[in-house]
């Protein structure tokens, strides 16, 4: 017998999963169409104006797709959690609402933006439409945050009355748009979807850029310029506001930060747990280095952590998968560290080899000839930077999905915060069952789907011929 | 009337006047080929917007209602769900269908096609779902199940559906100015008019004079194109906008047959924010149609911008060849191998 509870939130885990990919791309593709198509009108580039349409044909093959994904996601929550979703429609529905214009304005422009696109006179007005599908696609995400938010620090009702009567009353529908972690989490989902889509791009032109030559390899090179800068950009904000995101945890979802870190202690000079299992709850294999969680906290490596950032606060039967969520919190932070430190090399690099500056440099004797190593020739010429990239990439993603599990694994057993469980929450009508199934088979052939449907598409132009080279 | 309500039926008007247009596409696509350019011309810069229309009336919905969807989420779980897997369904092939290649194995009209038989499959499960949901037919007292076998034992539910087709298939004749045997459209839309109607009033929704003069108006637009030729789409779009506003006007306020929609409303403080967000947002949203339709009547400006280029000298490139359909993919593959292409 199939236990509903957990196929629900199986099922709807696996939809957002396969969302999350959709809406990286969504996100990032209008913001780097936006910015070639700028620099077409400032520099009279046609290689800019070719990329821009070519990923603007890219962007409305995702948007079909990641629409269809999304109305699946938001049918999914009302039809699988009616219960959370009856509470969320009398206190915090203001942001999923919201998010409707939002989605009209990047369905509306985008429409105008490609089937229109001959018939501006003016090339600023068309471009204009860019930026506000870039504005509505980034909205959508701010306002779906805000609901996320209100999942893990509720406020703008009466919550002890409710947990006493069930019984909704002293609403305030606003405060839903600003929870206490409500700018933090927008800041750190924002900057991690923009970072994901755009290292997933950089993946592919650095693929490109091994495959190609002459004309094309330079339209890959300058597709890339662009890709990166905004991975640069995007890595270090996330890092910082997720920095801040912990801060936030260990003031509003103490028992959630507790076992991220899998901690037991309180008190001064508490030890970083790194790694590990919980069996039998006692911690085994963590490496323990002391009094780094104090330093992190409080930049004191004699800070006093509080006995409610401990887990042994708490019943166990309110516990998340301790393991599982510390396990993947670890490796959210090693890669995204990781990352960063890579595109910072990779950033100097980049700044080394920029028209002027190496020259400078190399009049000295010494440095010239350091520099003239291949490690240090320009990072977009270099096979083995390049192969870093893809990877980068390909690690992008995972890292984007290993965060979400952290933030609604950890949430559990909570769908709203010490207000509702997920048990009381799921539709246990044994109907979900068989089209659940359907859903995730089809989800299964949908994403390696589309993404061979772009590349086909793409593939398939003669991009030589569009640049003006020879066909 | 309540405001609040009167919006929700508004949006809903709205979505079904699109979801109607679009089953007329898909029924035209069906019944004649040719009829593939005139269609995309409408259709491929507003599928989004369609979609995107039925998003706002489920969450305009659960801003007003909430509490009603837990009976509705146990009752039509299975018809949701599949409407849901259709419109994944709908929206992949319809891109697949304008982005495929020339040379493709899969012909632009066969993936055309097949997003037609998921568009209209959509609309069938949501009447039902909105026919169930008005007069409680197939829902058993408790509201917690519903039974399509219920559903279809009542005769005049299948009268409705059929009737709406019907008219539909009438209706899409003036709106794409399909030519083959055009004589169809007067007598599909009468025949199904008269089963609608009928069906209406034996399964207890009002029927009143105000429901004969748009029958009527209806009626004459089928007749017109027969007769003139001549059609125009925005007089379709309203008289099919008024239909579905007259059926939720004339039923006021009526769920699941005898409830009333007054005792699930949602507390004034959400109601009162979601109002100022609807005004707000139907502004912006309002602004932006018009201007899509400022846009959809500008003649293309033929810009050549290559001219301008300092990086090249080479012919503007085109975002897509959205409007050049070919009767077959193969085919084209085989002018091209021949390279006919360039007599083009």
């Amino acid at each position: 017998m199939v236990n509903l509870v957990i196929f629900d939130a199986g099922l709807m885990g696996y939809s957002l999963a396969v969302h999350i990919l959709l809406v990286t791309m969504g996100m990032t593709l209008p913001i780097i169409m936006s910015i070639a198509e700028y620099f077409s009108i400032k520099y009279q580039s046609k290689m800019y104006d070719v990329m821009a349409k070519r990923l603007a044909n890219a962007l409305i093959i995702f948007f079909a797709v990641g629409t269809a994904s999304g109305v699946v996601v938001a049918i999914e929550l009302f039809v699988l959690w009616p219960k959370f979703i009856a509470v969320l429609g009398q206190v915090g529905i203001l942001p999923l609402y919201m998010e409707v214009f939002a989605f009209f304005t990047e369905a509306v422009l985008l429409g105008i933006y490609i089937y229109f696109w001959n018939r501006f006179r003016n090339r600023i007005r068309h471009w204009i439409l860019s930026v506000f599908i870039s504005i509505g696609a980034v909205m959508s995400g701010v306002f779906i945050t805000m609901i996320n938010a209100f999942m893990n620090t509720p406020n703008g009702f009466n919550i002890q009355y409710y947990l006493s009567t069930g019984k909704i009353i002293g609403v305030n529908p606003l405060a839903v748009l600003n929870t206490p972690t409500t700018w933090i989490e927008i800041g750190h989902v924002v900057g991690s979807t923009i970072f994901a889509g755009s290292a997933f791009l950089l993946a592919y032109f650095a693929y490109k850029l091994l495959k190609t030559e002459g004309i094309q390899r330079e339209f890959y090179k300058k597709s890339a310029k662009i890709a990166a800068v905004i991975v640069i950009i995007s890595i270090v904000l996330t890092v910082i506001i997720g920095i801040q995101s912990i801060t936030s945890l260990m003031v509003y979802q103490p028992e959630k930060f507790a076992a991220l870190e899998m901690n037991f202690v309180s008190g001064p000079h508490v030890p970083e747990v790194i790694g590990g299992l919980l069996i039998n709850n006692k911690t085994i294999d963590a490496i323990n280095i002391p009094g780094l969680m104090s330093f992190l906290a409080t930049y004191n490596f004699n800070g006093v952590i509080a006995a409610n950032d401990s887990l042994a606060a708490y019943s166990p039967t309110t516990w998340p998968p301790v393991s599982v969520v510390h396990n993947t919190f670890d490796v959210m932070v090693g890669t995204g560290i990781l990352i960063a430190f890579i595109m910072v090399i990779f950033l100097m690099l980049w700044i080394i080899n920029t028209r002027g500056i190496k020259q400078r440099l190399s009049s000295n004797v010494t440095i010239g000839k350091i520099l003239s190593k291949k490690i240090f020739s320009d990072p977009f010429d270099n096979p083995l930077v390049l192969k870093i990239l893809i990877a980068v990439g390909a690690l992008s993603a995972f890292l984007l999905e290993d965060g979400w599990v952290t933030d609604e694994v950890g949430r559990q057993p909570w769908i709203i915060y010490n207000v509702m469980t997920v048990s009381a929450a799921a539709n246990t009508s044994p109907t979900v069952v068989p089209i659940g199934i359907a859903m995730i088979l089809f989800y299964i052939a949908v994403i390696p789907l589309t993404i061979f449907f772009v590349m086909k598409v793409l593939g398939k132009r003669d991009l030589n011929k569009e640049l003006g080279g020879n066909a | 009337m309540n405001t609040y309500i009167t919006m929700n039926y508004v949006i809903l008007a709205v979505l079904f006047t699109f979801l109607i247009t679009e089953a007329m596409s898909s029924l035209s696509i069906m019944y004649d080929r040719k009829s593939l350019p005139s269609v995309k011309k409408y259709f491929d810069p507003v599928w989004g917007v369609i979609g995107t229309f039925a998003v706002f009336f489920v969450v305009n919905t659960e801003v007003l209602y909430p509490s009603v969807f837990p009976s509705i989420d146990s009752m039509y779980v299975f018809p949701i769900l599949l409407a849901t897997f259709l419109f994944i369904a709908r929206n992949v092939f319809l891109v697949f269908s304008e982005y495929v290649w020339k040379d493709s194995k899969i012909s632009q009209l066969l993936l055309a096609r097949t997003y037609s038989i998921a568009s209209f499959a959509i609309l069938l499960v949501l009447i039902i779902i909105f026919l169930s949901l008005i007069t409680g037919l197939g829902t058993n007292s408790a509201l917690t199940s519903f039974s399509i076998s219920a559903f279809v034992s009542n005769y005049y539910s299948l009268g409705f559906i059929v009737g709406l087709l019907l008219i539909v298939f009438g209706l899409a004749f003036p709106f794409f100015r399909l030519e083959k045997f055009k004589g169809l459209s007067p007598l599909m839309t009468v025949i199904g008019l008269a089963l609608f109607i009928i069906s209406m009033s034996a399964l207890g929704m009002i029927v009143n004079y105000v429901t004969y003069i748009i029958a009527v108006a209806i009626a004459f637009t089928s007749l017109l194109y027969f007769l003139t030729g001549k059609s125009r789409r925005e007089p379709i779009f309203v008289l099919i906008f008024l239909s579905v506003l007259s059926i939720n006007i004339l039923n006021y306020g009526r769920i699941f047959g005898t409830r009333s929609l007054y005792s699930f409303l949602n507390n004034s403080a959400v109601s009162s924010a979601s109002l100022a967000v609807t005004i707000v947002g139907g502004l912006l949203l309002t602004a932006m149609l018009i201007f899509f339709l400022y846009m959809y009547k500008r003649p293309d400006a033929g810009m050549d911008y290559s001219n301008r280029y300092t990086d090249s000298s080479f012919e503007e490139t085109k975002i897509a060849n959205l409007y050049i359909m070919p009767n077959s993919n193969k085919e084209n593959g085989k002018e091209h191998k021949k390279g006919k292409n360039k007599q083009r």
